[in-house]
């Protein structure tokens, strides 16, 4: 498993953000319950951060031949 | 047995040599006819049996199992064809026929009866079923490419890659995209990936070309290879006009390898700009939920305020009753009044006159001041 492998996909991080702002801008929330929210949210953010910060590492290449991964350096020539 | 100085011969015989006259016929061998296909008929065997006719004659025809495969798409009762073919004796019928290698479309393009043909046939067992497209990755870190190993294509959708969100792996499976092996190969590639690599996504792609060059790509095994894929596949194959069976068959058509490259993986801007926007609610939604709870300690505290308040207020105003009630019960007031308290020596205060004795020194106390008196004289009232 490499580093940027999450347990939380991008998609599903977003998502429950969303689904926290949701909740809190409803305003139905005790406080402890709205500051428990609040916390998972920003939890959130940093794991969207942690994916995009992933992001910007280089593509790696593998050519598949032979059966075999083949790491490929060399695809602008 | 000879008649007449005249051999006679089995029917065996004269066909074989009928066979060898028309085999060793050069215009009778890999010859090129033109007809109308009709008795179209494809037994157990494999091999497969039609007549070519024309207005006056017609022409028995058997293509074998091994052509048959090459066929680029299936004969039908009607079509104007061209076939080549090498003529020759079926002994056991007595017939004479065409053995058929190749069969082109005349008139209309046999490609282009290929493709609708297996349009058709496709579509209507469903391949191209809206609810068999699977849902696209939002952003997949594995991508999965099958295409040439040379050319543009490859490149523009790595370099479009890496520009939007570049921390993905890619696994490029090389492969002939046009040619005799393109379909093979194409279609072991989708399924390689499948197998191995599991990428998230699987872009089958290749640059425009005629529709010769774009021919695998309309071929049934390259469009069951996609079908068959438990990974969603985008095709992005040829420029937008062109639409193959691998488009119709795939989970999402691009027009072009570099819009398949810009809609698999999202921007990465946009998305830091969208986890921002999120970010910023977040706080802004938490900073109200606070505000409102604040408010309601605020208006807490002003009613508790107002209630002790309105305690303490009823306790003073009780205290000062009491106070009230307990100075009309004070004996300075009633010394206020005219009366005046007598003390014996001892302290005592004196309520009897019998408690004194003649010559005593009592004290009397006023409202102000007390008097030091000696006793002259009493009375004693009963």
């Amino acid at each position: 498993m490499d580093l940027h492998e999450t347990n939380l996909s991008f998609e599903e991080a977003l998502g429950q953000l969303e689904e926290v702002i949701c909740k809190l801008e409803n305003g139905s929330l005790d406080l402890d319950k709205a500051l428990e929210e609040f916390n998972k949210g920003v939890q959130l953010v940093k794991e969207c951060n942690k994916n995009l910060e992933a992001a910007k590492e280089k593509v790696k290449i593998f050519l598949i031949e032979n059966g075999q991964e083949i790491p490929w350096e060399s695809w602008k020539e | 047995m000879v008649i007449k100085n005249q051999r006679i011969l089995s029917v065996s015989e004269l066909t074989a040599y009928l066979q060898d006259k028309i085999e060793s016929d050069p215009r009778l061998s890999n010859l090129w006819l033109r007809g109308e296909v009709s008795n179209v008929k494809k037994p157990a065997s494999g091999h497969l049996y039609f007549t070519l006719k024309d207005e006056n004659t017609l022409l028995k025809c058997i293509i074998f199992r091994s052509y048959c495969t090459r066929l680029q798409f299936q004969l039908e009762d009607g079509m104007q064809v061209i076939v080549r073919g090498n003529l020759g004796i079926y002994g056991r019928s007595g017939q004479y026929q065409l053995y058929v290698q190749e069969v082109q479309l005349y008139g209309t393009g046999s490609l282009h009866m290929a493709y609708e043909q297996l349009k058709n046939k496709l579509s209507k067992e469903g391949l191209f079923d809206a609810i068999y497209k699977k849902k696209l990755p939002f952003c997949p870190k594995r991508i999965g490419i099958v295409t040439s190993k040379s050319g543009a294509v490859l490149r523009d959708i790595i370099n479009v890659i890496s520009r939007r969100f570049s921390g993905v792996k890619l696994f490029v499976v090389p492969v002939a995209v046009q040619g005799e092996n393109a379909p093979d190969e194409i279609a072991e590639g989708i399924r390689l990936l499948n197998k191995f690599q599991k990428p998230e996504v699987i872009v089958v792609a290749r640059g425009g070309g005629s529709i010769e060059e774009l021919w695998a790509f309309n071929t049934e095994k390259v469009a069951r290879a996609i079908f068959d894929s438990q990974i969603p596949v985008i095709s992005a194959v040829g420029h937008e006009t062109d639409y193959t069976i691998a488009d119709f068959v795939s989970d999402l058509r691009t027009p072009t390898p570099s819009a398949a490259a810009e809609i698999i993986v999202p921007s990465r801007s946009e998305l830091q700009e969208r986890v921002r926007s999120l970010s910023l609610r977040l706080n802004g939604a938490i900073i109200s939920n606070l505000k409102e709870s604040q408010e309601r300690i605020n208006s807490s505290i002003i009613r508790l305020n107002n209630a002790i308040t309105n305690l303490i207020i009823k306790k003073e105003n009780m205290l000062s009753s009491s106070v009230r009630a307990f100075n009309n019960l004070n004996p300075l007031k009633v010394l206020e009044r005219g009366y005046s308290v007598c003390y014996k020596e001892d302290g005592r205060i004196l309520k009897d006159s019998k408690d004194v004795s003649l010559g005593d020194n009592v004290k009397v106390m006023l409202a102000k001041g007390s008097l030091f008196c000696y006793v002259d004289s009493k009375e004693e009232n009963s």
